[in-house]
């Protein structure tokens, strides 16, 4: 159930401004028949969070096109032009380098570049970010960027690096498939981070998009001698705080208004 | 065997560590070198020497590879370099048996113990250490290297290096051991370690006043474990799945019902009684600070005596509550 200034929502009224089958769509139904209760502010705040997911879908779906390659942090590897590799694998934007500038190289020069699944998962939220805002305001907002699964998150960032038991899983969330008899030699398969896109498949970095029996299938091929237990897709889900970018962006737009008038 | 061999191995060194340590891995290859030139068997001895380290062999590897000396090589050195080989070509699965009598355990050993207290800086290296410390922990169980693996966990960590995945390593162990190495840095002079070691311990989440000094939290700590090591129990979450991972947790509603286990896995409660299976249906509707309060309480009184214990235990909830809000004098 979708409560606006806690009133329930007729979706009707803003359903017709998406496209059939669109993310949008497809997450305001979802919420629509959910128990759980979605409340908003205002109808801006609904539409901010179906756009957002809607990009991280889109992000998903651009950086498993992009060529980024799959590596353990310690042969993780950046474009130097972009990003300095650091001592631990993570990669740090280089002094004097736009934020949007290295984002957008991930994702043209993905095959320069390697790294781990929490990882690729960080760099979908900057993507989508980036197509949610002008050049400019991104920069102004991420003036510093470090990846490194989920360690060290931008404060705007911080609540996708803590999953939540989630009452109803929609596109654009981040999940996590876990493998608890993993072989303890290859522990960057102790799981898979995937971002949840549409029609009941995930994007998850080194598998790319596929579905929960196939990502279960993976993993459950690299478990230890006399695994007993299967990999499986936990109940959690970790998402941005959709309310707090809401209110960010929206208040730094109305101050470029501001200025700008 | 000449003086500065002699010397060396009074020192506890092998002759080749000594010139490595002294005079650096260029110099230690060359002088490896120029011994593999004029006497293999002499060169292959140098190798099975009894107090190499395992960066010695790991800095030669590629001589060490040499057919005329690595057929003489004993068996600690070729598992050895059969495990740097698996690091450099991904997808050769090691195969070593369970039984800690497997030459293969005391090779990987000998990996681990000399290699891990004197790492080499570069990242094929650390992985052959962390291979090696996965098949002792998890494959033979062997627990004597639990402290150095933790110990090797702060010191990466200290040096900015990545050490998540031997963390990962050393939580798969799922023993309250590991939780007391841990403990024992709350009391570093270091503060990356005590930080580390909050970090790990989920110390805010316990409730452990941050104001202590570091042996006052290690104290603290220590006795909520003594308090919480029958429900503990392990939880398989990581750096990878979580930027605050929860290590361990304790099951609230076994000790709610007094009901430890043995084991550190997590395990359903199954009621043995009608009775029982009545407190835990409410005590399961119940939020987790409540929860948290209740089986605390419950915890503390029933050291005290069964007979109040199943006497609160069968008040109504909100009743518990209360007397685990104000002690117990209120209802004896």
């Amino acid at each position: 159930m979708i409560l606006i200034n806690g009133s329930p929502l007729d979706v009707s009224l803003i359903a017709g401004e998406y496209p059939e089958n669109s993310v949008q769509r497809r997450v305001l139904e979802q919420m629509s028949i959910s128990p759980e209760k979605y409340r908003y502010g205002d109808t801006d705040q609904l539409r901010f969070e179906l756009d957002m997911r809607n990009e991280i879908v889109n992000a998903a779906r651009a950086l498993s096109r992009s060529g980024l390659r799959f590596a353990v942090f310690r042969r993780s590897a950046v474009n130097p032009d972009y990003w300095d590799r650091t001592d631990n694998g993570g990669f740090r934007l280089k002094r004097g380098v736009k934020a949007s500038e290295a984002i957008k190289d991930i994702y043209k020069n993905g095959q320069k570049y390697a790294t781990e699944c929490a990882t690729a998962m960080v760099i979908v939220y900057y993507g989508a970010i980036l197509r949610m805002l002008p050049e400019e305001t991104f920069n102004s907002f991420f003036r510093s960027v470090y990846l490194m699964n989920w360690h060290r998150l931008d404060p705007l960032l911080r609540e996708v690096g803590t999953p939540a038991r989630a009452a109803d899983i929609m596109p654009g969330d981040r999940g996590y498939f876990r493998n608890p008899d993993v072989d303890p030699e290859t522990p960057e398969l102790q799981g898979e981070n995937v971002i949840v896109l549409p029609r009941g498949v995930f994007y998850g970095h080194g598998i790319g998009i596929a579905t929960s029996g196939s990502i279960i299938r993976f993993l459950n091929e690299n478990r230890r001698e006399g695994a007993e237990r299967s990999a499986y897709f936990m109940d959690t889900a970790a998402r941005p705080d959709f309310m707090k970018l809401y209110g960010t962006f929206r208040n730094t737009g109305e101050r470029a208004a501001a200025r700008s008038a | 065997m000449s003086d500065s061999m002699t010397f060396s191995r009074r020192s506890g060194l092998s002759y080749l560590d000594s010139v490595r340590l002294r005079a650096g891995e260029d110099r230690c290859r060359a002088v490896f070198r120029d011994i593999l030139r004029r006497n293999p068997r002499r060169a292959a001895a140098m190798l099975n020497d009894r107090l190499l380290s395992f960066p010695c062999l790991y800095i030669l590897r590629g001589q060490a590879m040499d057919a005329r000396v690595y057929k003489l090589l004993s068996l600690r050195d070729k598992i050895a370099l059969r495990t740097i080989e698996q690091v450099k070509k991904p997808g050769e699965k090691a195969k070593c048996g369970r039984e800690k009598s497997d030459p293969a355990h005391s090779a990987l050993k000998w990996v681990f113990v000399t290699g891990s207290a004197n790492e080499i800086p570069e990242d094929d290296y650390e992985e052959v250490i962390d291979k090696a410390a996965a098949a002792l922990l998890i494959t033979y169980k062997d627990k004597d290297i639990l402290k150095g693996t933790a110990d090797l966990i702060f010191r990466r960590g200290r040096e900015g290096r990545n050490n998540h995945d031997l963390i990962w390593l050393l939580f798969q162990v799922r023993d309250a051991e590991v939780l007391k190495l841990i403990a024992q840095r709350l009391r570093s002079p270091d503060r990356c370690d005590a930080d580390l070691a909050c970090e790990l311990l989920n110390l805010d989440e316990k409730g452990l006043d941050y104001g202590k000094s570091g042996e006052e939290l290690h104290s603290a700590f220590i006795r909520w474990l003594e308090e919480n090591d029958p429900y503990l129990y392990f939880t398989d979450e990581s750096f990878q799945y979580s930027s605050k991972p929860a290590f361990s947790a304790v099951d609230m509603e076994r000790k709610y019902l007094h009901k430890g286990l043995r084991t550190y896995e997590k395990e359903p409660l199954v009621p043995e009684d009608d009775d029982e299976a009545g407190c835990l249906e409410v005590f399961r509707q119940l939020g987790d600070g409540e929860q948290r309060a209740l089986s605390e309480y419950s915890h503390s009184i029933h050291a005290d005596g069964a007979g109040y214990w199943r006497r609160w235990l069968h008040l109504p909830p909100e009743e518990q509550l209360r007397a685990a809000a104000a002690g117990r004098e209120v209802y004896l």
